[in-house]
């Protein structure tokens, strides 16, 4: 019930906010000559059903979106849900690698600079994560390829693959799970190498958060009783970071990983540009610079629908790691 | 793409990693059937029939595709693929020539893909030249145009090009009236009399359409396939017509490529196996990318077989010193200019005529050309210099500082105040322009407002008429002067500055001849004639026709710089 009641205010924002923009979606989109023709712009608005008042095409496009259809974007024109099933995985491939990587190497940091508080080492972390935080994922996106490709020569330059290399036979639309299921092993090398610089990229300013987060969390649970007790126990001190203080300390970790993952999904525009990464970031800018309606709700739709899951996980996560979030 | 050799290590090092992980979920082994490598391969290893090589006529000499490089001259590139870049997301939207055709950016592939009745030789665009009509007439009244059809074209399924896929194709423009329509503006009919002989007719005289119809946008597409995939050419096809879904996945022209993919990021393309013309393209895999200006700018300088659209002129001029890479900085047949509005209720001092020229003369061109960058130049007149009837740079309007403070005064206007508004770049080159014009005005005494909007809020006042000084740009959809008939009174760009018919009769008329007289001489002089007078007395000032640049890697050769298409892939060979 509360995923239709946001669907409809969120469809409902969309189509109130994008007409407030005093433009016309048929000239946006027909050019400057065939924009000033008429008959074309007449054509155009009858085509994606813009000649009715707004409050029909938002029950049209509600009663469309009932039954799974959403629209045809007026930039690609085809379905949305076409654009969407293309774009999404390649962001979702993106966004998944890098989240996993800052996580692994935030999480492991932010607990090592705990354990090592105010010494060399969690100076030094402290340095790099706020490096990390703070260097615009632009500026960092062209001066690694420019390190990396151009200077020393060590991955190949932006996209998905090499221009040459065909795409695997789509399943999930993610090139190297796709190149996996089909056994293509050139394809998934290929793939796999393309993807570890804007992972990489994406993941620094995401993992410098986490280790900021995650020492703080630690240091909270660090000095309790029961992690005193843990050791007087006589437990090794692996199973008491991993058992004791880390399983305590998850909750704020696993909320603003959570909330970053929603980032990494919906806003990756700039690093998904210097890449030539087609993905939702960038099919979001474009529908936004045309006034394209069906793909800015089908774009805001799944937004909303990536951050409900992103809380859902992190709710279900919290029940397994505190049973007592699970009682109450 | 040239793969270097350390990079290969690291996919090397990933795909020991891949195959062990695979192991487990993988199939054993991969289908027989499936690809294992570019789509491009099979194309590589298809042969085009001799037959279909070989014209069954003698065509003239001209005939030719001029643009094609000769194959024997280049070397084996079998299997590599020529990859261009643009900053531009080639979407399904460009892949149909009668719906699609007005992006600029879709042109090239449009030009691969779907041969046109007349075409422009490398580098040179004052004349139109044969390719599928081998020739044409034109009648005394410039109103009714015969084209005689090649008998050996043919679509990349093998079929013959009959002047009744043209009729086809031309209708089927017409009546969807989709973005290219404005191309075939005033023409009342066309028909096919035999199977080679096409016509089209005019309401008004119009010599220009042989320069039209070399437009990508006016590709002759298989109307058997199109009619089979729900493509119509009737009145009503704007709703009956359902080949736009077919054209997404596959093209149906006789030009040297076919469409062999297209992905989110870039549409791929391999050679026409049954390709009709007498030169063949030397790289039978081209990949048009989507790919930002600022990697580009990194990209082609580690890279073969490489083509890149985007950079600006700054961009290109700083990679001249590299001895990899072929620079092609120029001067774009685009117009950046300046108008104020003559219509009272949006400005009620803009006719005031010694206003205008304060204007004129107030502003630094030379100043503006170096704002802009490498590559620009002063605007002599709104006909780009490349084309015909374009005035020479000595009749260009120079800054007369005096002069213009003296027109002010004149004016009785004060020290007046205006809003300039314009479109916001992603660049700030249009910005900077702005600036430096407000700087200028401000000497002279009027007091500029800069009001830059983005596109979607800028335009549609701009072509509402509704912006009191404007800075905007026009890229031309034909080299041909007619145009540029837009900038004047009562048409398209001089309704936008309020200027009517009314204002300036004599000049309406000396344009309307000019419009429709055929003789290219004279129709050059009258341009001059009119271009003259819109400098010395016309609310539309001309400012620069900005640079732009073609980088390609140094093995690559022929490829040169179109206003009509961009590049032609099928002309660029390798050393």
């Amino acid at each position: 019930m509360a995923l239709v009641l946001l669907s409809l205010g969120v469809t409902m924002i969309a189509f109130v906010l994008t007409h407030l923009v005093p433009e016309d979606p048929a000239e946006a989109n027909l050019g400057q000559r065939a924009g000033s023709d008429p008959v074309a712009v007449q054509i155009f608005r009858e085509r994606y059903g813009l000649d009715k008042p707004l409050p029909v095409q938002y029950v049209v496009y509600v009663s469309n979106l009932l039954h799974g259809d959403m629209g045809e974007s007026e930039q690609s024109r085809r379905p949305v849900r076409a654009d969407l099933g293309e774009y999404i995985p390649a962001t979702a491939e993106l966004a998944v690698t890098s989240i996993v990587l800052s996580a692994v190497l935030g999480v492991g940091l932010g607990v090592l600079a705990a354990l090592r508080r105010n010494k060399l080492t969690d100076q030094i972390l402290r340095v790099v994560s706020l490096a990390g935080m703070s260097m615009p994922s632009f500026w960092l996106a062209l001066v690694s390829l420019y390190v990396f490709f151009y200077q020393l020569n060590l991955i190949p330059g932006s996209g998905r693959l090499d221009p040459g290399v065909a795409r695997p036979p789509s399943v999930t639309g993610m090139y190297t799970l796709d190149a996996l299921l089909s056994g293509r092993m050139d394809t998934l090398t290929n793939a796999l190498s393309h993807l570890i610089l804007p992972a990489c990229v994406l993941a620094a300013s995401n993992m410098g958060l986490f280790t900021r987060f995650t020492r703080s969390a630690v240091l909270e649970v660090l000095e309790n009783d029961y992690v005193r007790t843990a050791r007087a126990k006589g437990l090794p001190e692996r199973a008491v970071i991993l058992g004791h203080i880390l399983r305590a300390a998850s909750p704020p970790v696993i909320t603003v990983i959570g909330l970053a993952f929603g980032n990494v999904m919906t806003g990756t525009v700039l690093v998904e540009n210097i890449f030539s990464w087609p993905g939702i970031g960038q099919y979001s800018f474009r529908s936004a610079t045309t006034l394209d309606l069906p793909s800015i709700v089908g774009v805001m739709l799944f937004v909303a629908l990536v951050y409900i899951l992103a809380n859902l996980v992190v709710d279900i996560l919290y029940g397994m790691i505190d049973p007592r979030v699970r009682l109450t | 793409m040239h793969r270097p050799q350390r990079k290969l290590h690291i996919q090397a090092l990933l795909g020991a990693a891949a195959l062990a992980a695979s192991t487990a979920c993988a199939p054993a082994a991969p289908p027989a059937s499936a690809p294992t490598s570019a789509p491009t391969t099979s194309a590589a290893s298809t042969t085009a029939p001799a037959a279909a090589a070989k014209p069954t006529t003698a065509a003239p000499a001209a005939a030719a595709p001029a643009t094609a490089a000769p194959a024997a001259a280049a070397p084996s590139t079998a299997g590599r693929t020529l990859v261009v870049a643009n900053s531009y997301t080639f979407t399904t939207k460009d892949t149909d020539p009668a719906r699609g055709g007005v992006d600029f950016q879709a042109d090239p592939f449009f030009h691969a893909v779907y041969d046109t009745l007349l075409t422009f030789g490398v580098g040179d665009n004052s004349a139109p030249k044969p390719l599928v009509a081998e020739s044409y007439t034109s009648s005394p009244d410039a109103r009714t145009f015969t084209f005689k059809l090649r008998k050996d074209v043919k679509f990349s399924d093998g079929t013959p090009l009959k002047a009744g896929d043209v009729a086809f194709s031309y209708n089927r423009l017409l009546n969807l009236h989709d973005t290219p329509i404005y191309l075939l503006e005033g023409v009342t009919g066309v028909s096919a009399p035999d199977d080679y002989t096409f016509v089209i007719e005019t309401k008004d005289p119009n010599p220009a359409i042989p320069f039209i119809v070399t437009n990508p946008a006016l590709g002759v597409t298989n109307s058997t396939v199109l009619k089979a995939h729900g493509g119509s050419d009737q009145p009503g096809a704007e709703k009956t017509d359902t080949a736009e879904s077919y054209l997404q996945t596959a093209s149906a022209g006789s030009g040297p490529y076919v469409m062999s993919g297209i992905s989110t990021s870039q549409v791929e393309m391999k050679a026409n196996p049954n390709y009709w013309g007498p030169n063949k393209p030397t790289f039978q895999n081209v990949v048009l990318r989507d790919v930002a200006a600022a990697t580009q700018l990194i990209e082609v300088q580690r890279s073969t077989d490489e083509v890149v659209l985007s950079l600006s002129g700054d961009q290109a001029q700083s990679l001249k010193g590299n001895d990899k890479l072929n620079v092609n900085a120029f001067t774009s047949p685009n117009l950046t200019f300046l108008y104020v509005n003559v219509n009272p209720e949006v400005l009620p001092f803009g006719a005031n005529a010694h206003f205008q020229q304060a204007v004129r003369y107030g502003i630094d061109y030379d100043a503006l050309v170096k704002v802009a960058g490498a590559g620009a130049a002063q605007a002599p007149g709104v006909v780009p210099p490349q084309f015909l009837g374009a005035l020479p740079l000595t009749s260009a309007v120079k800054r007369d500082l005096a002069k213009a403070k003296s027109e002010l005064s004149a004016s009785g206007l004060g020290s007046p105040a205006i809003q300039l508004d314009y479109q916001t770049t992603s660049t700030g080159q249009t910005e900077a322009l702005a600036a430096k014009i407000q700087a200028n005005l401000a000497e002279v005494g009027i007091n500029v407002t800069l009001n830059g909007q983005p596109s979607a809020i800028a335009t549609p006042n701009y072509r509402g008429g509704k912006l009191q000084m404007g800075l905007f740009g026009w890229a031309p959809d034909y080299p041909d002067p007619n145009n540029y008939l837009a900038f004047m009174p009562g048409q398209l760009v001089g309704k936008r500055a309020g200027w009517l018919v009314e204002a300036a009769p004599t000049l309406v008329e000396l344009g309307n001849k000019a419009g429709a007289t055929a003789d290219n001489d004279t129709r050059a002089k009258m341009y001059r004639d009119i271009q003259t007078q819109l400098n010395q007395d016309s609310p539309i000032f001309p400012l620069i026709n900005p640079g732009g640049a073609v980088v390609t890697t140094k093995n690559l050769t022929n490829v040169a710089y179109s206003p009509v298409w961009y590049i032609d892939f099928a002309a660029i060979g390798t050393n």
